[in-house]
Order: structure tokens, then C-alpha cells, then sequence
């Protein structure tokens, strides 16, 4: 498996978000996560990306424990749902950001 | 000129980093209230307050104690101008930043820097001329010794030299004219 999520738990507050969340996924693979407003998705996503850490549970990335990997050394990209261009940077260079901040070649 | 170049300087970048931790921090609300303390205070209040322990620390009378005070009065100044940079759509860039995989270093210097360059040109001015016409509290922990052009005016005023009171009037509005071309020109021109 590429993905494994292994008891995944969050909670914020008293409020518990996810509660013991399992599952895989493997690469090359599409999954849709459905659920109404405030069911943990968001939250989930987030745990997943490194934003968010989580109070229980496994993140496993391609046979590696990210659990608690710091998001800029995960490789996993979270795409918010609001536009987030960067303002100050013109349309190639907000297309080019990703791969200028691992320091790519230009060409 | 020097105080107050050296107290907008350390205001707007300790107002802008510091903001950042008020922000996240889970007691913001308090911490937002408390910057308005000094200006609850009249400046002369508030010098008096502040004396006691100017006294203890050997700061009364002296550049170092006049630039500590005054940087008081601009850093909550700071604080509060940049608490309405932070906000969800500031976290949500920072966190695109990381996941792309920019350290918390490059997303401080390519995306929060270049985001906030207005504002930190327009906290530096007016930090600046909060600083420069700076009157009450600089008279009581300079006691005298410290003499800034705010001050001078004053002195001249009071001796009815008006020669150098005009002078001095003159030099004194001259940066606040100068910044204020510069914000024109530049900070509204190319706004972000």
C-alpha cells in the first residue's frame, strides 16, 4: 500500500473530529472522501499533509512512519479550496514556486 | 533622528514577528487588549509610571533609556497595526508553502516578507513619526540630557527665540514630509 492510516484520532477541544480512522490506499489510485460539513474531512486531509498533528494513530507514506514528519519533508501537497495565488508573483512564477523552493534546476 | 530611526527599526520588526506568535497564540484576545495599555495612559502618566524602574535599570537620562521608552510606546503600536496581517488566508499560504516544501525560512522570506512589504513600510514610518514628535515621555526619562529636535522646539518656543524655534519647526516637519512622499510614491503606487 502507498497510503496507510492506521487509528487515526483528533480531537479539538472536547470535540472529537476523527475518531480511529483505517484505511489504504495504493498509488496510481483515486479516493473520494464524502461526508457532510464538519465530519473530520478537512482535518483528516490536513493530518495527512503534516498540518495538522495527530493525537492518536499512523500515517504510513510508502512503507515510511510520517506521522510526525515536519509537511516540507512529506511530498504531499494539500490544495485548499479558496484560490491561493500568490499576489506578488506573476503567473509562471506562482507555477514555478513549488519546484524553485526545492531548489530544481531552471531548465 | 537617530532614536528615532533605531526605535521604528526594532519596533516594526519585533511588532511583526512578535504579532505572528500573538496571532497563534490561544489567548490572542488578551494579549490584543493588554497592547493597548500604554495608550490608555497619557504619555507623561505613563513616563511617570515607568521611571521607578528607568531609575533601578540606570536608564533615566540617557539615549539608550529615552530609545527603551519610546520603543514602549511604537511596539504596541506595531503589535496591534499587524495583527490584522495574520489572518486564515496568511495560514493558508504558509501552509501551501510547506507542503510544496518550503522551510518555515523560505516561506518567512518568500511569502510572508513580499506579502507584508507595505505594511512593514508603513509601520516603519509611522513608527518613525510617532518616535520623532514624541514629547512628554522623552522630556521625563531625558530629563533634559536628551535633547530631540521635538524637545528643542519646545525649549526655543519657551525662551521666545523664534529664529531658531522657526528653524528648528522647519527641520522638524521635514522627514514627516519626506515619508510621506515616499509612502505616495511608492507604498500607494505599487500597492501588493
Amino acid at each position: 500500500m502507498f497510503l496507510e492510516v492506521t487509528s487515526l484520532k483528533k480531537a479539538f477541544k472536547e470535540e472529537q473530529v476523527v475518531k480511529g480512522l483505517d484505511f489504504s490506499l495504493e498509488a496510481h489510485k483515486t479516493l473520494s472522501i464524502l461526508g457532510k460539513s464538519g465530519c473530520g474531512k478537512t482535518t483528516m486531509l490536513k493530518m495527512i499533509a503534516g498540518l495538522v498533528t495527530p493525537d492518536e494513530g499512523m500515517i504510513t507514506l510508502d512503507g515510511e512512519n510520517v506521522t510526525t514528519k515536519k509537511p516540507e519533508l512529506r511530498n504531499i501537497v494539500y490544495l485548499y479550496q479558496e484560490d491561493l495565488l500568490f499576489p506578488h508573483l506573476n503567473a509562471f512564477e506562482n507555477i514555478a514556486f513549488g519546484l524553485r523552493l526545492k531548489k530544481l534546476p531552471e531548465a | 533622528m537617530i532614536i528615532s530611526l533605531s526605535v521604528a527599526i526594532v519596533s516594526t520588526i519585533s511588532g511583526f514577528l512578535i504579532s505572528k506568535t500573538v496571532f497563534y497564540h490561544p489567548k490572542k484576545r488578551i494579549l490584543n487588549l493588554l497592547t493597548y495599555f500604554p495608550y490608555v495612559l497619557a504619555p507623561v502618566v505613563f513616563a511617570a509610571c515607568l521611571s521607578y524602574f528607568f531609575l533601578k535599570l540606570g536608564l533615566f537620562g540617557n539615549t539608550t533609556g529615552v530609545i527603551v521608552a519610546q520603543f514602549l510606546i511604537t511596539f504596541p503600536y506595531a503589535l496591534l497595526f499587524f495583527s490584522s496581517f495574520w489572518n486564515k488566508k496568511i495560514k493558508s499560504y504558509e501552509d501551501l508553502t510547506a507542503t510544496l516544501g518550503g522551510t518555515p525560512m523560505q516561506t518567512f522570506t518568500k511569502v510572508l516578507l513580499p506579502l507584508a512589504k507595505s505594511m512593514l513600510l508603513i509601520c516603519f514610518f509611522q513608527t518613525f513619526l510617532i518616535s520623532w514628535f514624541e514629547y512628554g515621555l522623552t522630556s521625563i526619562i531625558g530629563i533634559g540630557k536628551v535633547q530631540t529636535l521635538t524637545i528643542k522646539v519646545f525649549l526655543f518656543i519657551k525662551e521666545a527665540n523664534y529664529f531658531y524655534g522657526a528653524l528648528a519647526c522647519c527641520l522638524l516637519i521635514f522627514p514627516p514630509v519626506v515619508l510621506l512622499y515616499l509612502n505616495k510614491r511608492y507604498v500607494f503606487k505599487n500597492p501588493i
